[in-house]
């Protein structure tokens, strides 16, 4: 039985107070999206529930000469919009759109999702596409971390207890001719993804491309980079070498062995990463060139 | 006929649209209390201990059962071979094995974790194919001919110990059949099929409230199929006079097969009975799944013996029905599977063995089509590739092997109301059969499936039904024909206004209720229109024989010279003499009056007999009630890489002898297409290897969205009216024939896409990758 307590504090240092005085046993609740499967399905015992719905200032979104900060709170029928006001979040925004149904979407936050660390978050693949970093603050302090870094596992963060996040910063493409694209599939509609991939290209002035991504969603415990893929397309001319595509989602498709899940085998998954992969890298590539040198 | 044909509101729709119907979880007592299972977390095992003190120890726990509460006697339909809750032995995960009942659902859960059962893990097993040996590794059943059966099986020279069913037909010389077709350049074909492991998963989950009354008349509320089947089980697994024992119907979120028994609120009786409370038992998701009635695998063998020009001689099935632990909601499936075989083509040969097994898993049960929706994949699927084969089209080779109406079919019974033809002309004409579909270029493909299907509604059955006249010119119809979304109230309320000739406003419903309503077998085999509308109708001439009898002296002419219509009884000859309803009734007794008619309550039973049961050889004039047929078709695009196949149009041409309610028959084609395209290409539960249901839960197990479904101007609903002489204004039933061709018209539609076949279901895009990729390394392309 849960036996627990609730509590809404209007305030982030108050908020940050209750996850002091209840450490590992405190679990925050966003908008409930992520936490109530688990609490139903007793994978967790908290012993006291922070809730930030009455929290102001955590629902803004900001461009900043670092990049576009995004509040915790802001739900996921927002982020759905947000890519059209700031490109650098379009992919964000695809994947987004895509999580459950309209009716999650209106509830679910970007914090939530994150801490959730569900293997199949699009959030949390599309974010890692983006080398997004996350603001963790307590009453200690404020720290910055990778999100590559805070995803530590299925359903576990490297938070620490009393940590809560507040924002996530989307870095600004470092060349103009950039773009991301998240792309999943699953038989039915609003269903976690079977497999995502992420994929973020830049092409430099001649064509090269620096420093790609290719992250893998609900292939191991938390969304994972094709390192191997990666290279073979980092300082590749892509416009000139279009097989390398072809052959970095060969890479990726071998790059892991994937967890089976019921109807869907490893053997499965890694076919599927090789064709999302191939489909989202041909479409950054394609959507990299729209962007004027 | 007024009101018959045509399509009034649902004269439930209103109630349930708006949350004001009742389903049994909404059920409250005074003073009621919380029941919940305590199950087995393992697959095959000895029970050594159950410690319940810890379980009783928590503060709010009233009650607490095992075994030793309830009467020593096994459960089951035709075998009994289940005790409600364990007793020595646990078969399959989720057994009961104890209950608890609390003053919140949540203590008796918590109470339940408290439990320590002490258990000896046995070897298990889960293959059918195993299970059937004659010395299969595990023997679930040591007792077995120990058990009371209700039903012979078929002979034979020993009995392997975990086969619980056996049913043959035979009919020509099979041997002959092959040999004829080797010898005359026709071919054999030989193919293995398999159904998926689906379940009914219905909105509402199981659930029951028991009441035990100071006479010790026990009331159980539960949202089932059956108030007599769900009676009589009561009974027996409680050991209480049949009289003692009230099973009310309260509204019900759909059934499918799923709800036949109700151990849930045998279990829920005890618990009332010992906690001397009312208690409420309604299960989880994750138990619906893991303990309720689930669509368990068949295997089928078909070997065809046919000629050079695609004539079946001879057709040769074996097939097992992949059992659970108990026999189950199934008991009856490896018979009743078998009777699609007969109905619909001409076989000069038919031999058939059909078994049923034992396997460490959850039983297997009824779900929509009870058998016929698993041959058909197989026979069905077979049917396409003979097409193929000989060059013939698959809608012209059908036709060209189709009965014909009156012809003695393999099992003897003759073939009636046989609109096979019929559907499939129409079936094939809106799909535009014979018209490639257009190709969107790779890795999309698309293509065209056809399938006919039949489905038997079982005999012998019985349904009574009471009419009591109101003096107010309103007729109240008392039935225990259960509404489990598929609209028989609505039809049975139609039938009375017709045969009163008055509005349907005019018809009061007293639903299901053993101590009100009479008799009525179930809500099952598409059998409420038929049988439960012809008793209504002979209930209704009852009571208009009642109504012509008193009112004659009034009138002063013969009853035979009279008619009711529209709350009057007038001389047939002269409609301007008349009395009203109300004329028959004198309620001033008081002042003196002799009352004319007291009571005006026609009742009636229709009752449909069978040739007796013959499991050596399946033939009979007559087993079965009727049989219905339909064919569906549908345009599919497959994408090669992921595996997904798109819906893109689905066509149902089904046969319902007199549409009763037009759009209702709308509604089930459309209902039954989707729950059809769900089992062809989504659901599938799954196991671990120690017999676990891994994606017991909506997220997990995969029941499509409208999304998946073809849009709502693709998809077509063709009514096709061949009157059966039996039925109510001709009417047969068209709740399962929906769901029958269904499976094989994707998998035909998905071979025509991407020319290759899987064969078992369901078509998951992982399979679909699979074998695209096998045929791409052998070289072949699309």
């Amino acid at each position: 039985m849960l036996n627990c307590c609730y509590c809404e504090p209007t305030t982030v240092a108050e908020a940050l107070t209750l996850l002091a005085e209840h450490g590992d046993g405190a679990r925050v609740v966003a908008g409930g999206q992520v936490i109530a499967l688990l609490l139903r399905q007793g994978f967790i015992k908290p012993s006291c529930l922070v809730s930030l719905q009455s929290v102001a200032g955590l629902d803004g979104i900001t461009a900043e000469q670092r990049g576009v900060r995004i509040g915790a709170m802001v739900t996921l029928h927002r982020l759905g919009n947000a890519g059209n006001e700031y490109p650098t979040l379009r992919a964000l925004s695809e994947a987004a759109h895509t999580v459950a149904d309209q009716h999650i979407r209106n509830r679910g936050t970007l914090g939530g999702n994150i801490c959730g660390a569900h293997p199949a978050s699009d959030i949390n693949t599309a974010l890692m596409t983006l080398n997004a970093e996350v603001t963790l603050v307590s009453t200690q302090g404020e720290r910055m971390v990778n999100l590559h870094e805070f995803l530590a596992g299925p359903f576990t963060t490297t938070a620490k207890p009393g940590e809560l996040l507040t924002e996530v910063t989307i870095p600004g493409f470092a060349l103009r001719r950039s773009a991301a694209v998240y792309c999943r599939f699953s038989p039915r509609a609003g269903d976690f993804p079977v497999v995502s991939v992420g994929a973020f290209v830049s092409l430099d002035d001649t064509g090269q491309c620096q420093e790609p991504r290719i992250v893998l969603g609900n292939c191991l415990g938390a969304p994972t980079r094709a390192t191997e893929a990666e290279q073979r397309l980092a300082h590749r001319n892509l416009l000139e070498d279009t097989r390398s595509l072809t052959e970095a989602a060969t890479l990726a498709a071998t790059h892991l062995t994937p967890r089976s899940e019921p109807m869907a085998s490893s053997a499965y998954k890694q076919d599927l990463v090789g064709v999302l992969t191939r489909a989202a890298l041909t479409e950054a590539v394609a959507r990299a060139l729209e962007v004027r040198p | 006929m007024k009101v018959v044909g045509t399509s009034p509101k649902r004269i439930d729709g209103i109630e349930k649209v708006t949350g004001a119907a009742q389903y049994t979880g909404d059920i409250v007592l005074p003073r009621m209390i919380f029941g919940k299972i305590k199950r087995s977390p393992l697959a095959h095992a000895k029970i050594l201990s159950i410690d319940t003190r810890k379980a009783e120890q928590v503060p709010g726990v009233r009650a607490v059962i095992t075994a030793a509460d309830l009467p020593d006697v096994r459960l089951g339909v035709l075998t009994r071979d289940e005790y409600l809750l364990a007793h020595d032995t646990v078969r399959f995960v989720g057994e009961p094995i104890a209950a608890v009942a609390a003053d919140t659902p949540e203590i008796a859960r918590e109470a339940c974790e408290q439990m320590t059962v002490e258990y000896e893990e046995l070897p298990a097993l889960f293959d059918p194919e195993e299970a059937i040996a004659l010395d299969p590794p595990v023997v679930l059943h040591e007792d077995y001919e120990e058990y009371e059966r209700l039903i012979e099986l078929a002979e034979m020279d020993k009995r392997p110990p975990n086969l619980w069913q056996a049913y043959r037909i035979r009919h020509g010389d099979i041997d002959a059949a092959f040999h004829t077709a080797e010898a005359e350049g026709g071919f054999i074909l030989e193919n293995r099929y398999m159904t998926g492991y689906v379940h009914t998963t219905c909105m509402e989950p199981r659930a029951a409230v028991a009441q035990w009354g100071p006479d010790g008349t026990l009331t159980v509320w539960a949202g089932g199929q059956s108030p007599y089947i769900a009676r009589d089980g009561l009974s027996r697994a409680l050991g209480l006079p049949p009289s003692k024992v009230r099973v009310i119907v309260p509204f019900v979120g759909g059934a499918f097969g799923g709800k036949l028994t109700v151990h849930e609120g045998a279990i829920a009786a005890a618990l009332a009975k010992k906690a001397r409370r009312p208690v409420k038992v309604v299960l989880t998701r994750e138990e619906e799944f893991t303990t309720t009635s689930a669509r368990t695998p068949f295997i089928f063998s078909i070997k065809d013996a046919v000629s050079h020009d695609g004539v079946l001689l001879g057709r040769k099935i074996l097939s097992i029905f992949w059992g659970g632990a108990y026999s189950g909601e199934g008991f009856l499936k490896p018979i009743f599977s078998t009777h699609l075989y007969p109905g619909s083509y001409r076989l000069p040969a038919l031999w058939v063995d059909s078994y049923g097994v034992y396997t460490n898993r959850i039983a297997g049960g009824a779900l929509r089509g009870y058998g016929c929706a698993e041959s058909a994949w197989a026979v069905e699927t077979q049917m396409d590739i003979i097409a193929r084969t000989c060059h013939i089209d698959p809608v012209a080779l059908r036709m060209k092997n189709l009965l014909t109406e009156g012809e003695r079919t393999a099992i003897t019974m003759p073939a009636h109301a046989f609109s096979a033809h019929e559907c499939l002309t129409k079936c094939a004409e809106a799909i535009e059969w014979g018209t490639p579909s257009e190709q969107p270029g790779h890795p999309w493909y698309r293509g065209k499936g056809i399938a006919l299907g039949n489905k038997y509604s079982f005999a012998p059955t019985a349904a009574s039904v009471d009419v009591k006249v109101h003096e107010d010119n309103t007729y109240e119809l008392r039935t225990s024909a259960v509404d489990l979304g598929q609209g028989a109230y609505t039809v049975l309320t139609q039938i009375v206004a017709d045969e009163f000739g008055v509005e349907i406003e005019r018809v009061k419903l007293v639903t299901p209720d053993t101590a009100i309503t009479p008799f009525d077998h179930v809500a099952g085999s598409s059998r409420q229109t038929f049988h439960t509308g012809n008793a209504t109708r002979l209930a209704c001439a009852d009571a208009t024989r009642q109504m012509r009898q008193e009112a004659a002296p009034q009138l002063g002419v013969d009853p035979d010279k009279l008619d009711v219509s529209g709350g009057r009884i007038f001389v047939k000859e002269n409609p301007a003499r008349f009395i009203e309803v109300g004329d028959l009734f004198v309620v001033e007794m008081l002042a003196g009056k002799r009352p004319a008619a007291v009571e005006i309550f026609g009742k009636a039973t229709w009752e449909v007999s069978a040739s007796p049961h013959d499991p050596n050889t399946g033939q009979g004039e007559h087993p079965m009630a009727y049989m219905g047929h339909g064919a569906q078709a549908a345009e599919v695009e497959v994408n090669v890489e992921t595996g997904q196949v798109r819906v893109l149009k689905f066509v149902s041409a089904i046969d319902v002898g007199k549409a009763m309610n037009p759009q209702g028959v709308e509604m089930q084609n459309f209902g039954g297409a989707c729950m059809g395209i769900g089992i062809a290409l989504h659901e599938e539960m799954c196991f671990d290897e120690k017999g676990r249901m891994t994606n017991s839960n909506l997220e997990a197990y995969k029941i499509p969205t409208i999304i998946e479904m073809p849009r709502s101007e693709s998809m077509q609903s063709i009514i096709v009216e061949v009157p059966h002489q039996q039925g109510p204004y001709g009417a047969k039933g068209a709740g399962e024939i929906v769901v029958v061709p269904t499976s094989p018209a994707l998998g035909n539609a998905v071979y025509d896409a991407i020319g290759v076949r899987i064969w078992d279901l369901p078509l998951t895009p992982e399979k679909i990758v699979k074998v695209w990729q096998a045929k791409q390394r052998e070289g072949g392309s699309a």
